[in-house]
């Protein structure tokens, strides 16, 4: 029992009678140190404040969150580190096949009722497991990706740790992902269902089917995966994505729907509903995913006005007005946890002055479109890429189209993916001459954006290494979250670094770049080689 | 059955198990509290009883999902030694208190891993656990070996073996049948058939004798 008695542990449900239990059961396990939390936030409250070495969380957490959401919220956003044990508890066999589809998997599983020693057993070889893989979580938290990679090819071949082989190639096959190296990746999948048909390889060997375009292929894998059992949720959102980009639109509003009839509580799936239904002009989908997107968003932690926003946008289309006006008292009535009332105050901005707009009341769409503009000051306020659209949207329709212009602008610097900043607009504008407008001017900013790109590498060829340089990092001042300028950025500053040797302060913000470029797009297969290189050069000068 | 009542049946089943898990968690909680009950002859009933009836449960939804068309496996790899410990610690907990040890073997050439259903595999061995444990003199033997390219994961007792018309039924053709210690046969026959490949087929296999003399019950899946 002593190899518990030292850990931290943390357990998450919201029923209170069960978190006593389950506390108790850990105490049978030989642990001391075991806090609990009965909601999402109440737990990140927790793990702000303390590091636990196992966290055992019920999957059903009531009404807005379920413990699957919350663990790769956790892990895709680097809240605990890798070496934390995360075990989901479930009444329902039917989490089987969640997990069984999911792309991150907690470490294990227990489907109530279980003993306090079944708990334990699955505890200790957990946390042997974590022993094993030690070093390469060292190595990915340093985002050292090919050390770990190697890492796991070690683990693979040594016969003392052959039970973790197929966790070993798992591993590997994610990482290679990251580090573009689709064909291994592609390889370790296709090994493992040369043995068995198991989901979550298939899942993974569609991702990478649809990472190099070859859709048709993703969609017949997923499509199989579905025909053998329908429970595999995380199945039906990668269909729906590869059945856009294929062009189906019926059918990938189709497979949301079938996907939100079995697992209705997950708020992005809702919202991709609403979306995906408003473009095909499905209306009353459209609405009723919104609804549920707002019902499953009450007890969240963040403010939900985007969904709200969405569903007066097809009140509107539908020129109903009072149906508008009805969801605008509904949000102004809502609870919003942590909100300050800025946020409420732009997006009540916003909205109102398209109500406003709809019914004919010129000035008092103005004036409300001035409350939003002037809340926008405020530090702290930030708006969702739609919100900004129906920002850019009640400009126009108050004829101020530079104003609208800008904020188009903006959201284009930002985001190289011009292609789905359209279908946005689309959606938020429809389809009438204010849309128009507004994708001129996104194929202008396009164009400026490509200029400035092409300008820095023409620079960089002619041996003008810190002219690019500058120019990049000036650029990127304005468009912080564009991938591609970002990683030219880097290119740049590591060339410089290369050529006039090690710069401490320029090596911070090299990486600092890295960091936002993986924060929004973990995938991008330029990352991993400029990582590399960063990480090379800096070795070169003796820096680590 | 309509799909309503079917929808009904089966949310209902579900309640049920979930209940119990919260009876045997407290009773396990007691347990804890009140050492002695541990060797009281009547809560170890109870707990044994609670056992038997979660396995029951089990069986039911899943005959539930089979009939509902929601069934396939859950397929992962999982390391057979360590199955084997699981579910000798389980046997051991309700075990506690009786004359019965639980033992263990596992035999050289195991694979490190295998892709089952652990969930399912579990259920279908503790019906053969629980037989074990009703019939046994001293001794359960739970092992694994491998052998033609199958994993065979074994339950052995000491007790009096399997009665010889149990022996000659042919029990995968059987469907209907009110016998209850015949519907955990067909349910882990059914289990093990699920596991398949191209190349072979999971079956279970019966048997007296063996090296503890009484009934050997063995689920062979392919490794």
């Amino acid at each position: 029992m002593n190899e518990l008695q030292s850990k931290k542990v943390l357990i998450v449900d919201d029923m209170a009678d069960v978190r006593g239990m389950l506390r108790s059961t850990m105490i049978n396990c030989g642990t001391t140190a075991v806090d609990m939390a009965g909601s999402v936030p109440d737990a990140m409250r927790r793990l702000t404040a303390r590091e636990y070495d196992i966290i055992l969380c019920d999957y059903n957490l009531g009404n807005s969150r379920n413990g699957q959401q919350f663990l790769e919220d956790l892990r895709r956003n680097q809240r605990i580190p890798l070496s934390t044990v995360f075990f989901m508890v479930t009444a329902e066999r039917v989490y089987e096949y969640v997990v069984a589809a999911a792309e991150l998997a907690p470490d294990d599983y227990l489907i109530k009722p279980f003993t306090a020693e079944t708990l334990r057993l699955r505890l200790l070889s957990a946390l042997e497991k974590k022993a094993v893989f030690d070093a390469v979580y060292s190595q990915i938290w340093q985002q050292n990706f090919d050390a770990a990679i190697a890492g796991c090819e070690r683990i693979v071949a040594d016969p003392a740790t052959s039970r973790y082989t197929i966790d070993a190639l798992r591993l590997k096959a994610e990482l290679c992902m990251t580090a573009g190296r689709l064909e291994e990746s592609q390889a370790i999948f296709e090994q493992v269902l040369a043995q068995r048909a198991v989901p979550w390889a298939n899942l993974g060997l569609s991702r990478i089917l649809m990472a190099t375009s070859d859709y048709a292929a993703a969609e017949q894998i997923l499509a199989d995966t579905l025909a053998a059992n329908r429970n595999f949720i995380g199945a039906y959102d990668l269909l729906a994505n590869v059945q856009c980009s294929l062009g189906k639109l019926d059918e990938a509003q189709k497979t949301l729907m079938n996907a939100v009839e079995r697992s209705p509580r997950i708020v992005g799936r809702q919202r991709r509903l609403g979306e995906l239904a408003t473009r095909n002009g499905d209306m009353g989908t459209a609405e009723t995913a919104f609804r549920a997107a707002i019902d499953c968003d009450q007890n969240n932690i963040s403010f939900s006005g985007e969904d709200y926003a969405s569903l007066i946008r097809i009140h509107l289309a539908k020129g109903d007005i009072q149906g508008a006006t009805i969801t605008y008292s509904k949000m102004m009535q809502s609870t919003m946890r942590g909100d300050n009332g800025r946020e409420r105050e732009l997006v009540a901005g916003i909205v109102s002055s398209l109500i406003k707009a709809a019914e004919g009341k010129r000035d008092e769409s103005k004036a409300q479109l001035n409350i939003a503009l002037a809340a926008l000051q405020a530090p702290d306020v930030s708006l969702s890429d739609e919100l900004t659209l129906d920002l850019a949207h009640a400009c126009y329709l108050n004829g101020e189209a530079e104003k609208a212009a800008e904020f188009i602008r903006a959201l284009v610097r930002n985001k190289p993916d011009a292609a789905a900043l359209k279908v946005q607009v689309a959606i938020v504008m429809g389809r009438g001459p204010h849309a128009a407008e507004a994708i001129k001017v996104i194929a202008a900013t396009v164009d400026e954006c490509a200029k400035i790109n092409n300008q820095g590498v023409q620079m960089v060829q002619a041996g003008d290494v810190e002219g690019a340089m500058n120019l990049f990092i000036q650029a990127a001042d304005n468009m912080g979250k564009n991938t591609t300028v970002l990683l030219n950025a880097i290119r740049a500053m590591t060339l410089f670094l290369d050529k006039n040797g090690w710069d401490d302060e320029l090596g911070q913000k090299a990486r600092d770049f890295l960091g936002r470029v993986y924060k929004a797009e973990p995938y991008h297969p330029k990352y991993a080689p400029a990582a590399n290189f960063l990480r090379e050069t800096a070795k070169r000068f003796g820096v680590s | 059955m309509n799909l309503q009542t079917n929808d009904v049946f089966g949310a209902s089943i579900h309640e049920i198990k979930n209940l119990l898990g919260q009876v045997m968690m407290g009773m396990d909680q007691m347990g804890t509290e009140l050492p002695m009950l541990k060797d009281n002859g009547i809560f170890r009933r109870t707990r044994f009883a609670c056992h038997r009836l979660t396995e029951h449960l089990q069986q039911l939804l899943l005959l539930y999902k089979m009939e509902s068309d929601a069934f396939s496996l859950a397929l992962d790899a999982h390391s057979p030694p360590a199955l084997i410990a699981e579910i000798a610690a389980e046997a051991n907990s309700i075990a506690a208190g009786t004359p019965i040890a639980i033992d263990t073997s596992l035999a050289e050439g195991l694979p490190p891993f295998a892709f089952f259903d652990r969930s399912l595999i579990e259920l279908a061995l503790f019906n053969a656990i629980h037989n074990g444990l009703s019939h046994a003199r001293s001794t359960i033997d739970i092992a694994a070996r491998a052998e033609g390219g199958m994993l065979v994961l074994a339950v052995e007792d000491d007790g009096p073996g399997y009665p010889q018309e149990t022996l000659d039924r042919d029990w995968a053709a059987i469907t209907h049948d009110r016998h209850s210690s015949g519907l955990g046969l067909r349910f882990a026959i059914a289990i093990a058939q699920a596991h398949q490949t191209d190349a072979a087929q999971g079956r279970v296999e019966l048997s007296n004798g063996g090296t503890l003399g009484g009934a050997r019950f063995e689920l062979w899946i392919p490794a």
